[in-house]
């Protein structure tokens, strides 16, 4: 049409029709001009309602600056940014959305997507792995038809209690095809707090739950094997005490407490060696902190109330670790105090029988060498030697006896005896005249009335030897001139015979003691001769014969040994 | 960290909102980085709201706080 226009004016046939036609190409380009920009308006308008905000007014900006303002060219850069922000999320979602598919197949546990209908909309390869396996599909299935199929309580179905309570829900010991769960239930909620998923996590600690028990077992073993050493070593006959690297007392047995005089009532606080009321301990156990020996002892004597002293021998054996660092000490205390006195009076036996050996064998050696050296003795007076020389070997032989004897007895071999019916009165007799031609200047008096003449069961040398040993201890012990009596009664079908001195006697702790081996009331009287054996033998003789010794004395007034034997035969009246 | 001030107080919307645009895609690039913290001054209520969910689409935090007569839009990288 504005071809047409052109045409008619280059023509130049009417300039009134030229400038109609001007007029109409004007209004033309005019509207054109009008439209152009009431498109770009309506367009930028669309941009900025999709931005969210009100329309361009034309009073607001008008068409020339609208062009140089180029709000198309803002909107179209700014929808270019947000594109790009959005790829860049959509980028950040993909890779959050790779991510939580790793964890979710990686993590451990097996975890189960289920809609508020229970239906499962996503589970990991472990939920398979622990209940399911290879064959089974359970996606949009009930859950509850398939996992709790053993399970079906409402208040054991996690789902159903989360749905319940709307919150987290946990589940201990839930059980499974054989296998123990600790279950998780979590719901998931949308902007207006449905729940749009309820995700449930199960992990399997049926392999904890068995360590747990194992565990559980060998703790309640490690406790009664505990009590177990703690009673055995709280019983031990021998004081126990165990100390630590800082000195403390970590564990004391009873007997221990017993000889440290410790009493249960005092406060159950760690005790420390300081406090132990025994200086000695205290000094030694210092001692071995210190260093120097891993182990020794030492005799230790300790003073329990309304007892006699209780020698013990405290061994301490230190405790080292792997890096050889003293970590305590292990204090055992044995009593020895028995152990000891015999010690003693074997040390006094030693003495006593080096003296009582080398008396006689002096004056052997003493007469033999003068009838060695001298010929002129008369035949009277190598006779007297000779007597004397049998005499004091004699008294050799009977040491040597009562040692054998006595060795015997220790070694439980005991002495061989022949039982046979005899009268005490002539054993006592024969006895007592050997002591008469002895020279023996003490007063024998045997008192046997006629109703005590009976017959007992013995062995005639072993009597003999017990009624010897019994009137050599009598004159020993009692002045020169004393009256030694031997009497005889029965009772209660026992015949009892007692023999009496009037010597120095003894007090009660040295008549409780009379059995003892080695034992002399008084080892410091050298001038009485004796191995402190006689008793011992005694005893072990009267006691192999089916009878009893019985000891009474009263110091400086005497002492009377009885001996009760059963009767064979009645009284001879 | 740059900063820059922008005073269109007086100005209603769409153009305050195409104004803030236009400067936001002319340091697009600075404030994505997290190099500059632009300030918008307004004092047109409808821009409180257009102006901060046209820049966070673009990945860009806006915060509003309200002053005396005018708000003040504060315009930087998200998280910071």
């Amino acid at each position: 049409m504005m071809q047409a226009c052109s045409e008619e004016i280059v023509s130049g046939v009417d300039p009134r029709s030229e400038l109609e036609l001007l007029r109409a190409e004007n209004a033309h380009l005019t509207k054109l001009n009008r439209d152009a920009f009431n498109y770009i308006r309506s367009k930028v308008n669309s941009l900025l309602e999709v931005i969210g905000t009100r329309s361009l007014n034309p009073e607001e900006l008008d068409d020339q600056n609208l062009i140089a303002f180029d709000p198309i060219g803002i909107v179209a850069q700014t929808f270019q940014h947000i594109l790009e922000n959005l790829q860049e999320t959509n980028q950040k979602l993909n890779f959050a959305h790779d991510e939580i598919k790793t964890v979710f197949e990686a993590v451990g546990a097996g975890v189960m997507v289920l809609d508020p209908q229970g239906r499962v909309v996503a589970f990991n390869q472990k939920i398979r792995e622990l209940m399911l396996g290879d064959e089974i599909d359970i996606h949009g299935k009930k859950c509850r038809d398939h996992v709790c199929a053993e399970n079906t309580e409402d208040d054991m179905c996690a789902f159903a209690c989360v749905m319940q309570h709307r919150r987290e829900q946990r589940f201990t010991d839930w059980n499974f095809n054989g296998r123990s769960f600790d279950v998780i239930g979590r719901p998931m909620f949308d902007e207006v707090m449905n729940i749009t998923h309820v995700v449930l996590v199960y992990h399997d600690v049926s392999v904890r739950k068995a360590a747990q028990q194992d565990l559980l077992a060998a703790l309640q073993e490690t406790q009664e094997t505990n009590t177990k050493i703690n009673g055995i070593l709280r019983s031990a006959a021998d004081g126990i005490l165990v100390t630590d690297a800082s000195e403390a007392v970590v564990l004391i047995n009873r007997r221990a407490e017993e000889l440290l005089n410790l009493i249960k009532s005092e406060p159950a606080a760690p005790m420390k060696i300081e406090t132990l009321r025994h200086a000695g301990l205290s000094q030694m156990l210092h001692q071995a902190r210190q260093g120097g020996k891993d182990s020794f002892s030492e005799d230790l004597t300790f003073l329990l109330p309304g007892q006699s002293p209780c020698i013990c021998q405290a061994r301490i054996t230190v405790i080292k670790s792997a890096q050889d660092e003293f970590n305590g000490c292990i204090t055992l205390l044995h009593d020895v105090t028995e152990q000891r006195a015999i010690d003693r009076m074997k040390d006094e036996f030693v003495s006593t029988a080096a003296h009582e050996l080398r008396t006689p064998l002096a004056t052997i050696i003493g007469y033999a060498d003068l009838l060695q050296m001298n010929n002129e003795y008369s035949p009277e007076q190598q006779a007297e030697y000779l007597r004397l020389i049998q005499k004091k070997a004699e008294r050799l032989g009977e040491i040597v006896s009562d040692l054998l004897d006595i060795s015997r007895i220790e070694s439980g071999e005991g002495v061989r005896l022949e039982l046979k019916p005899a009268r005490l009165d002539k054993l006592c007799e024969d006895v007592v005249k050997s002591y008469r031609l002895q020279e023996v200047d003490h007063a024998f008096v045997l008192d046997f009335p006629p109703a005590a003449l009976v017959t007992v069961n013995v062995d005639r040398y072993a009597m003999l030897q017990v009624i010897e040993n019994l009137l050599s201890n009598a004159v020993k012990y009692s002045p020169q001139g004393g009256e030694v009596r031997i009497s005889c009664h029965l009772e209660n079908g026992s015949c009892l015979i007692a023999i009496s001195d009037q010597g120095i006697g003894m007090t009660s702790d040295q008549v409780a003691r009379v059995y003892d081996k080695f034992y002399r009331a008084d080892a410091t009287n050298t001038a009485i001769s004796g191995t402190g054996l006689g008793m011992t033998i005694v005893k072990h003789l009267v006691e192999a014969q089916s009878g009893k010794v019985h000891v009474t004395s009263s110091l400086g007034r005497g002492t009377t040994v009885t001996i009760r034997l059963p009767v064979v035969s009645e009284p001879m009246v | 960290m740059k900063s820059m001030k922008m005073d269109i107080r007086g100005q209603i919307c769409p153009s305050s909102l195409l104004l803030v645009l236009r400067e936001v895609n002319r340091l697009h690039r600075e404030l994505k980085a997290g190099q500059l913290c632009m300030t918008i001054l307004t004092d047109n209520r409808a821009a409180t709201g257009t102006i901060p969910e046209a820049v966070s689409n673009m990945g860009i935090n806006a915060n509003v706080a309200k002053l005396d007569g005018y708000y003040r839009i504060t315009i930087h990288k998200q998280g910071d």
